[in-house]
């Protein structure tokens, strides 16, 4: 495969617009298997096979068929399938315990090309938590990799699974971070999204809410800076009656950062009494960033209830005015308002030595809890 | 010499003049108190005295502690050791009252602060003003009540330490209880500190329990009438009508 399509827009609105998805001929092309202390109540499958994909990247009407069909479409889309396919990517196939949390650590070097995929399937009633970070073995460094991850989560019924994902990456590093859930009757799907740095990065999270009473929860914290870059795609797809999505993005945008988010809540015929809610709140630091947004309710079903709001800005001058009074200048109060963002994500994440790790790569030198 | 020479000060808010030539002056320790009817000016000396951009002083002098403040911006008037308790607190979502309290403390301070010493001494003066200990994880001011944004004014008033406190209205729209605890922490910051105290009030309730100075009635953006603690008795009893040319 020599480019990829990614982040599909799941209704396509105006091509010069330039937001319905994106073609990226920096692929990793290197299968890199999973190493991670498997607990010891989890079970790891012998198939490692990717599926790979038949349906066409650009296409809703086939990624809508797929997902009826009970089948897990990803946010960055199926190209991303085929490349793990073709790149002979060995699947970590696991099924969860509730005993112990998993931990998954990536850790890149410049010059990698590595390509990655874990499925996990978390048994009716099991309450699974799992910490995926993404980090540049240095950086600080120049080097450059493209390196990519999908996580497939199989979610039963009355089952819960917490992602918690956090990407520290080296501003050269091209990342592709691809998620994919199928969740049961009151199956739960709660993600923390932190993203702390990485040149460009394309993230996409797509949830097929097919049970009654199934949820998403989403919530998204990023700092892009430098000439760093964001493309996310975040889509609910709500089937199943009294379904729930929320999905919540704060993020923090300096220098010539650009970033685009997409965020869909897409009610299905069928899916009665269902909710949905997406905000996003950007902070924009600087005047040459480059900040879009869409935000996306697609209805096809009378009796559901969907809210979007964004808000963008800088802190109004009272509140600066207010912060200055206690001593702090201008540049420590968009410090403190920024790194309060990212830490009020972290502070959800379940791993004590992750939200560690953020606390001293936002608070170098500092004492924190 | 005098904390804090306020000399003919003219403050314009958007061009037009609200203050309009201003004396003060008060002392290291002393308890000075501003009063005069609704829009006298008494908020504008605040904010003018703290440098907020929106007041612009267009002649005198503000001198701190001898040194001339006049230009000066409001983070290092702060740091100088002034302080001012805002009467409406701007609500600062994302930002705890407890991180927002120890970053202020380490720039006024210019230590870093031991977390575990930070957090006794917060959780000390937050009992000291029977507030909530979850208030400290919370939003600043973000769903305070009224009464909560104002004891959260005081806790960073016992917190920062300064050398000078203003205090804009911080009784207003308190009930009895809170105005007694807001009173209790003026109280311990005299106590501890022995700052100085330039209280902006229309109620004399808050002073009851504090030994004052100086009064000051400020009628149309001038100095009306000075006097001691009297005056605020005289004023109880006859009102502002009696200063209005």
């Amino acid at each position: 495969m020599e480019k990829m399509y990614v982040n599909h827009l799941p209704c396509i609105t105006w091509k010069w617009l330039k937001m319905n998805g994106v073609e990226s001929s920096d692929l990793p092309v290197s299968a890199s298997r999973i190493t991670a202390d498997v607990p010891s109540g989890w079970t790891v499958s012998d198939d490692t096979a990717a599926q790979g994909s038949d349906i066409a990247a650009n296409s809703n009407a086939e990624i809508e068929k797929a997902l009826f069909a009970d089948k897990i479409v990803t946010g960055l889309g199926p190209d991303m399938d085929r490349l793990i396919k073709e790149a002979d990517v060995p699947v970590l196939r696991l099924t969860a315990s509730a005993d112990e949390p998993l931990v998954i650590e990536n850790i890149y070097k410049d010059g990698d090309s590595k390509l990655s995929a874990v499925e996990i399937t978390i048994p009716d009633g099991v309450d699974a938590v799992v910490t995926e970070k993404f980090i540049s073995e240095d950086v600080c460094s120049d080097g450059n990799a493209v390196c990519g991850f999908q996580t497939r989560l199989i979610i039963g019924k009355n089952a819960s699974v917490k992602l918690d994902q956090v990407q520290k990456l080296a501003k050269n590093v091209v990342f592709y971070n691809d998620i994919g859930t199928f969740n049961a009757e009151n199956g739960r799907f709660e993600l923390v999204e932190v993203i702390l740095a990485g040149g460009s990065t394309y993230f996409g999270s797509r949830s097929n809410l097919a049970g009654r009473e199934s949820s998403l929860d989403i919530e998204m914290a990023y700092l892009v800076k430098g000439k760093e870059a964001l493309d996310s795609n975040i889509a609910a797809f709500q089937r199943g009656k009294r379904t729930d999505a929320q999905i919540r993005v704060n993020g923090v945008l300096k220098d010539e950062a650009k970033k685009l988010t997409k965020a869909t809540i897409d009610f299905k015929t069928g899916s009665t009494d269902s909710v949905g809610s997406e905000t996003e709140d950007v902070l924009m630091m600087s005047d040459n960033v480059v900040n879009r947004t869409v935000p996306l309710i697609l209805c096809t079903e009378e009796s559901v209830e969907g809210v979007h709001g964004a808000t963008l800005g800088r802190p109004s001058e009272e509140i600066m005015t207010y912060m200055m009074s206690r001593g702090l200048d201008k540049n420590q109060i968009y410090d403190i308002m920024e790194k309060a963002r990212l830490d009020a994500a972290a502070a959800k994440i379940h791993d004590e030595q992750t939200r560690r790790e953020i606390a001293e790569y936002l608070h170098p030198g500092e004492e924190t809890e | 010499m005098a904390l804090l020479e306020i000399k003919g000060l003219k403050v314009s808010v958007e061009d037009k003049e609200i203050l309009h030539g201003i004396d003060l002056s008060v002392g290291a320790g002393e308890t000075h108190v501003i009063m005069g009817p609704n829009g006298a000016g008494k908020s504008t000396l605040g904010f003018a005295i703290m440098g907020s951009p929106e007041y612009e002083k267009t002649d005198g002098t503000v001198s701190f502690d001898g040194e001339d403040i006049t230009e000066e911006s409001t983070d290092k008037i702060a740091k100088k050791g002034i302080f001012l308790s805002f009467q409406n607190p701007v609500e600062v979502p994302g930002v705890t009252l407890s991180s927002f309290i120890r970053n202020a403390l380490e720039q006024v301070t210019g230590e870093r602060i031991r977390l575990w010493d930070f957090k006794k001494k917060l959780a000390k003066a937050m009992e000291a003003l029977d507030m909530d200990p979850s208030y400290a994880e919370r939003d600043l001011n973000v769903g305070f009540s009224g009464g909560e944004k104002k004891k959260a004014e005081i806790l960073q008033l016992l917190m920062l330490r300064p050398s000078l406190a203003i205090l804009d209205e911080t009784d207003s729209g308190l009930d009895v209880d809170a105005v007694r605890t807001v009173s209790a922490g003026i109280e311990a910051y005299k106590k501890d500190v022995g700052g100085a105290l330039l209280i902006i009030t229309h109620s004399t309730k808050i002073l009851e329990a504090l030994d004052v100075d100086r009064v000051h009635v400020i009628v149309d953006g001038k100095n009306a009438c000075e006097g001691g603690r009297e005056l605020v008795d005289n004023i109880n009893e006859n009102g502002f009508e009696q200063f209005v040319k």
